[in-house]
C-alpha cells in the first residue's frame, strides 16, 4: 500500500475526496419578474439609472438601516450602501434585479470593510450610539452580542423580511443553517433584551 | 416574536445619511481602485474579488456574463427530476441497497437523483487494484447500475468535480503497477446522455492533486505524492473546453483537504514525508483566489499536521485532527477559533469529513460524529450497533447527497471482502427547517421555584393535568413545550389525521397552506377557516386530501387536517378546543376519537425540548415526549435507554438527546400531582 493510502494504524484507509461544490443555483424566476414588473407598472421602458434611483429612493434608507445593524457602523453602512450603488450604476442593465443586487452587493461589501478594518465580533467594536433611540440602543447592543452569521441572518428575516433563501444566498450558506440561525438568534435577542442590563 | 419585530420596527427611527450623490460620483470614477468587495465589471471575466464572496456572486456573475456572451455549448440533456431524500428517509441513520462494490478513493458525485462512483479500489485487506468503471445509484428507484465504459485506465484519487452536469475526472493514481504510476489525462461524464468525453490535455504533469469545483472550473494545485511535490497547478473550465495555468503556490501541503469556500480554495493539512514527518509543527492552510490568480497564506492553526481534514460549513473552514482537536477559520475575518474537541479517542486513523448544506459528518476508525451549522458542538451519531464497527474491519465511504450523507461501507478479512452495506445519515431531525420559513414559537409555560427545584405545571391536550418537578439547572421550560395529538380518526385504523398546534395566534401558516387567503370558513365562527393544504404537506405527510380546518385559540392557532372536504362540518361540530393554562387541549365526541396508544407516538403528548411528536419535523435534540395513561400503575417499563415511567406509574417519559441530557432527566425529573381527565 503506498504510504498516501496509509492510515497509520489496523484500521484501513478512507481516502475520501472532499464532497465537489454544487453547482450555482439558478437565479430565480423572481428575479427575472422584478425588472419587468418594474418597467411594465411605469408603462414604459426606463434607463438603468433611473430605475436604480428608484431602487434607492424605495429601498436604501432601509438597506442601510440593515447595514447599520449587522454590522455596527455607520461609516461601514454608508460606505456599503454608497458603494452598491456604485457598482451597480457602473454594471447598468447587466444587473438584472437591482433590488435584490445592490442588497446583496451592500452586506458583501461591509463584511469586506469590517475585514479590511481588521475588526473581529463583539460589542466592544461597536460604534456608541449616542442620539438614537432608545428601543434602537437595546436592539443594536444586543445583536452586538450574536455571532456574526446569527446577526446578519435575523437582521434580514426580521427587519428586511427575507426568506430563508435569499438570506442563504447572500452570505454564502444554506438555507437550513439559516434556520437555524435565525431560531437561535431570536432566542437569544429574547433573553437579551428581557435582561434589563444589556 | 411580536415583540422582537416591534424593536425591529424601531430601527426605522434612525435616519439614515443620503447616499445617492455619493454612489453617482463613485460610479463616475472608471478607474476607481479595486475595493476590497468590487463586483467584477462587465468586460472583465475575472478581476479582483475581495475577501469575503458568496456563492450568489459567482452565479451572478454567470448571468451577468451571458448576457453578452451566450453559451455555445448544446443545451444540456435533460436530468432527471432531483430527490429529496431528506424529505423521504427517517431522520438519523437508515439503510439503503448496497454498492456492487465500495470503492475508496473514487470519483463521486450527488447529482440530484443519483450518486455517482466511478474509480477507485476496494480494500480487502491487502489489495488496492484500482478499477476503470463504476456505478450510480439512481435514488428515485432505489437501484445500482453501472457505467458505461470510459476512456480513462483505472485509477484512484483523481481530482473529481460534479458541474451539474456532468462529472469531471482527472489524474490520479494507479495503484503503483507503472513506471510512472499517476495520470495526466481526464474525461467527462454526462449523467443524462451517458456518455464520456476525454478532456484536453492539461498544462500538467501527472498526478493525484487536490482540486475544488468553483462552480465554473476545476481547480487541481499540488500533488498528495509525498517523494515529489509540486506547488503548481491549473483550472479546467467545461463551458470553453480550455485549461489555464494557475500561479504558483507559497507552500508545500501533501496531506489534507481542499475546500472552496465561494470564493477562494483553500488547501489545508501539511506536507509530510515516507515516515509521516511533517515539514510544520502544525497544520497549514494556503488559499488561492482565482479572481486575481493570487496565493495567501493562512494564520496558524493549532492542529496536528500529522492527520487533519477539513470541510466547508456555513461560512467556515471546519477543520478536525486525529488528537481530537478542531477549529473553525472564517475567511471573512481571516482568523480561526477553537472549537470543543471532538468526541473521539486517539486512534491511527486518518479523519475524514463530508459536508450538506447544513452539518458536517465526520469519520474516524469507523466512528461517525456531526457538528451542525450554527452550533459549535460534536455529537456522536454512532452506526453502532447496527455495524459493530467495533469487529474488524469496516471501511467507511461518505458522501454528501443534498441534505443527506449516504455512507457505503465494507467489511473484510482473511478471505477478501465480505460484506458490503450502504447507510444514508439524514440530520432533518436536528435543524428547525422542515418547514421552510415558518419558525414555530416555543412555548414556555409558566414555572416556580422551590429551592433547588423547578415546578411546572403542565396540561396535556387531552386535558390530563401534571406537575413535572426537575432540578433548577436541567431548565427545561425554556426548551419549550410543545402539545401534539398525534391523530384524530373516524375508521380505525385509517384514516388518519394530525392536528398541530402552533403557538401563536397569528403564526404565519405560509408553509402549510396553498395561497394567501382561506377557502372557506366556518359560518358561525369567522375564526374558524377552511385553508387548502401546501403541496409539501400534503406530499410528506401523504395525505390524501389537501385541506386544513383552523381553529382560533387566544394563544394557540389550531390546524387539523380534513379526511374529506366534505366533513368539515362534521369536524369542526364534533372537536372541541380550550385553552387551560396556557396549554391548549382537545376533545373529541360524535363518532370522532383520539388516538390513544403508549409512548410517544400515540395519543396526547407534550414534548419538552425541540422535538414535536411528529418525527418528520422533530428535533430530536433535548427531547422528553410525555404522554399520560403510557404506564401501567406501578409497572416499572424501562424498555430502553431513556424510557421511563414517571410518577404515579402513569405517565410515559421517551427521553432524546446526548447521553447526559437523557441520564439527568431519568435520575432528576419527577411528574406528581397527576390528574387524568
Amino acid at each position: 500500500m503506498d504510504a498516501k493510502h496509509r492510515t497509520r494504524g489496523s484500521y484501513p484507509p478512507a481516502s475520501v475526496k472532499e464532497p465537489v461544490a454544487l453547482p450555482p443555483c439558478p437565479i430565480d424566476v423572481h428575479d427575472e419578474v422584478v425588472e419587468a414588473d418594474v418597467e411594465r407598472d411605469r408603462g414604459e421602458p426606463v434607463g438603468a439609472e433611473e430605475r436604480l434611483e428608484r431602487v434607492y429612493r424605495e429601498q436604501a434608507d432601509r438597506l442601510w438601516r440593515a447595514v447599520l445593524l449587522a454590522f455596527g457602523s455607520r461609516d461601514v453602512a454608508d460606505d456599503a450602501v454608497a458603494e452598491a450603488f456604485a457598482q451597480a450604476l457602473r454594471r447598468g442593465r447587466a444587473v438584472r434585479d437591482p433590488a435584490a443586487w445592490v442588497w446583496r452587493a451592500a452586506f458583501r461589501i461591509a463584511a469586506g470593510e469590517l475585514k479590511e478594518r481588521g475588526r473581529v465580533e463583539g460589542s466592544e467594536n461597536r460604534e456608541p450610539v449616542v442620539g438614537m433611540p432608545e428601543p434602537f440602543v437595546d436592539l443594536w447592543r444586543a445583536l452586538a452580542l450574536l455571532p456574526r452569521m446569527q446577526r446578519s441572518s435575523v437582521v434580514l428575516a426580521d427587519y428586511a423580511g427575507w426568506s430563508h433563501r435569499e438570506i442563504a444566498k447572500a452570505l454564502g450558506s444554506s438555507a437550513s443553517a439559516v434556520g437555524v440561525h435565525v431560531h437561535r438568534a431570536r432566542k437569544r435577542l429574547r433573553e437579551l433584551l428581557e435582561d434589563e442590563d444589556v | 416574536m411580536s415583540e422582537l419585530k416591534e424593536r425591529f420596527r424601531a430601527v426605522d427611527e434612525v435616519d439614515p445619511p443620503e447616499l445617492w450623490a455619493e454612489a453617482r460620483r463613485r460610479a463616475a470614477t472608471p478607474e476607481a481602485p479595486p475595493r476590497a468587495a468590487e463586483w467584477p465589471p462587465g468586460a472583465a471575466r475575472r478581476v479582483a474579488v475581495g475577501a469575503v464572496a458568496f456563492a450568489v456572486f459567482a452565479v451572478s456573475v454567470v448571468f451577468a456574463w451571458d448576457l453578452a456572451n451566450p453559451d455555445p455549448r448544446p443545451a444540456p440533456n435533460p436530468t432527471p427530476a432531483a430527490v429529496d431524500l431528506a424529505a423521504e428517509l427517517p431522520e438519523g441513520w437508515s439503510e439503503l441497497p448496497a454498492p456492487p462494490e465500495d470503492r475508496s478513493g473514487a470519483a463521486t458525485a450527488w447529482t440530484g437523483s443519483r450518486l455517482l462512483v466511478w474509480g477507485g479500489y476496494e480494500f480487502d485487506g491487502s489489495n488496492e487494484d484500482p478499477r476503470a468503471n463504476g456505478f450510480a445509484f439512481d435514488a428515485a428507484i432505489r437501484r445500482w447500475s453501472e457505467l458505461p465504459t470510459s476512456p480513462l485506465e483505472g485509477r484512484s484519487d483523481p481530482a473529481f468535480a460534479w458541474t451539474g452536469s456532468e462529472l469531471l475526472i482527472w489524474g490520479g493514481w494507479d495503484g503503483g503497477f507503472r513506471d510512472r504510476p499517476y495520470f495526466s489525462d481526464g474525461a467527462a461524464y454526462d449523467s443524462a446522455a451517458r456518455t464520456w468525453r476525454k478532456l484536453p490535455p492539461a498544462p500538467l504533469a501527472a498526478r493525484s492533486p487536490f482540486s475544488v469545483w468553483t462552480g465554473e472550473e476545476l481547480i487541481i494545485w499540488g500533488s498528495t505524492e509525498r517523494a515529489n511535490r509540486m506547488r503548481d497547478g491549473a483550472a479546467y473550465d467545461p463551458a470553453t473546453d480550455t485549461w489555464r495555468r494557475i500561479a504558483d503556490a507559497p507552500a508545500d501541503v501533501t496531506d489534507g483537504s481542499a475546500v472552496w469556500t465561494g470564493e477562494e480554495m483553500i488547501v489545508f493539512g501539511a506536507a509530510l514525508d515516507g515516515n509521516n514527518r511533517a515539514d510544520t509543527p502544525t497544520a497549514i492552510g494556503i488559499a488561492y483566489d482565482p479572481a486575481s490568480d493570487t496565493w495567501r497564506e493562512l494564520p496558524a492553526s493549532d492542529l496536528s499536521p500529522q492527520a487533519v481534514t477539513a470541510s466547508w460549513l456555513d461560512g467556515e473552514m471546519i477543520a478536525w485532527d486525529y488528537d481530537q482537536a478542531s477549529a473553525a477559520y472564517d475567511p471573512a475575518i481571516d482568523s480561526w477559533r477553537s472549537l470543543p474537541d471532538t468526541p473521539l479517542d486517539f486512534s491511527e486513523c486518518r479523519p475524514t469529513s463530508v459536508a450538506t448544506g447544513r452539518v458536517l459528518l465526520g469519520e474516524f476508525c469507523g466512528e461517525t460524529i456531526l457538528l451542525e451549522a450554527g452550533e459549535d458542538r460534536w455529537r456522536d451519531v454512532p452506526l453502532d450497533p447496527v455495524l459493530s464497527v467495533a469487529d474488524c474491519c469496516w471501511v467507511l465511504q461518505p458522501v454528501a447527497a443534498g441534505d443527506v450523507v449516504l455512507v457505503s461501507v465494507h467489511r473484510y478479512g482473511s478471505v477478501g471482502v465480505q460484506e458490503r452495506r450502504m447507510f444514508a445519515f439524514n440530520p432533518v431531525g436536528i435543524a428547525p427547517d422542515r418547514t421552510g420559513d415558518v419558525e414555530p414559537e416555543p412555548f414556555v409555560p409558566d414555572v416556580s421555584r422551590d429551592g433547588a427545584s423547578t415546578r411546572m405545571p403542565v396540561v396535556f391536550p387531552d386535558g390530563s393535568e401534571a406537575l413535572v418537578v426537575y432540578p433548577n439547572e436541567l431548565d427545561l421550560a425554556s426548551l419549550g413545550v410543545q402539545p401534539a395529538v398525534s391523530y384524530v380518526w373516524t375508521d380505525d385504523p385509517a384514516p388518519r389525521y394530525p392536528i398541530l398546534f402552533l403557538h401563536d395566534p397569528d403564526a404565519k401558516l405560509t408553509d402549510y397552506v396553498h395561497g394567501a387567503e382561506p377557502v372557506g370558513s366556518i359560518p358561525a365562527s369567522q375564526s374558524t377557516l377552511v385553508w387548502e393544504m401546501s403541496e409539501h404537506w400534503r406530499t410528506t405527510r401523504q395525505l390524501p386530501e389537501g385541506h386544513w380546518l383552523s381553529f382560533q385559540l387566544p394563544s394557540w392557532r389550531v390546524l387539523v387536517a380534513l379526511p374529506r372536504i366534505d366533513v368539515v362540518d362534521d369536524v369542526n361540530s364534533s372537536l372541541r378546543f380550550d385553552e387551560v393554562k396556557g396549554f391548549p387541549s382537545v376533545e373529541a365526541t360524535e363518532g370522532l376519537a383520539l388516538a390513544k396508544g403508549f409512548g410517544e407516538s400515540e395519543g396526547s403528548t407534550l414534548s419538552i425540548g425541540d422535538g414535536t411528536a411528529d418525527p418528520s419535523t422533530s428535533r430530536l435534540d433535548s427531547t422528553i415526549f410525555l404522554s399520560p395513561d403510557g404506564c401501567a400503575p406501578g409497572s416499572d417499563i424501562s424498555v430502553g435507554y431513556g424510557s421511563n415511567c414517571l410518577a404515579d406509574g402513569n405517565v410515559f417519559a421517551s427521553i432524546y438527546g446526548k447521553r447526559a441530557f437523557v441520564s439527568d432527566v431519568v435520575d432528576g425529573v419527577r411528574v406528581v400531582n397527576f390528574r387524568p381527565t
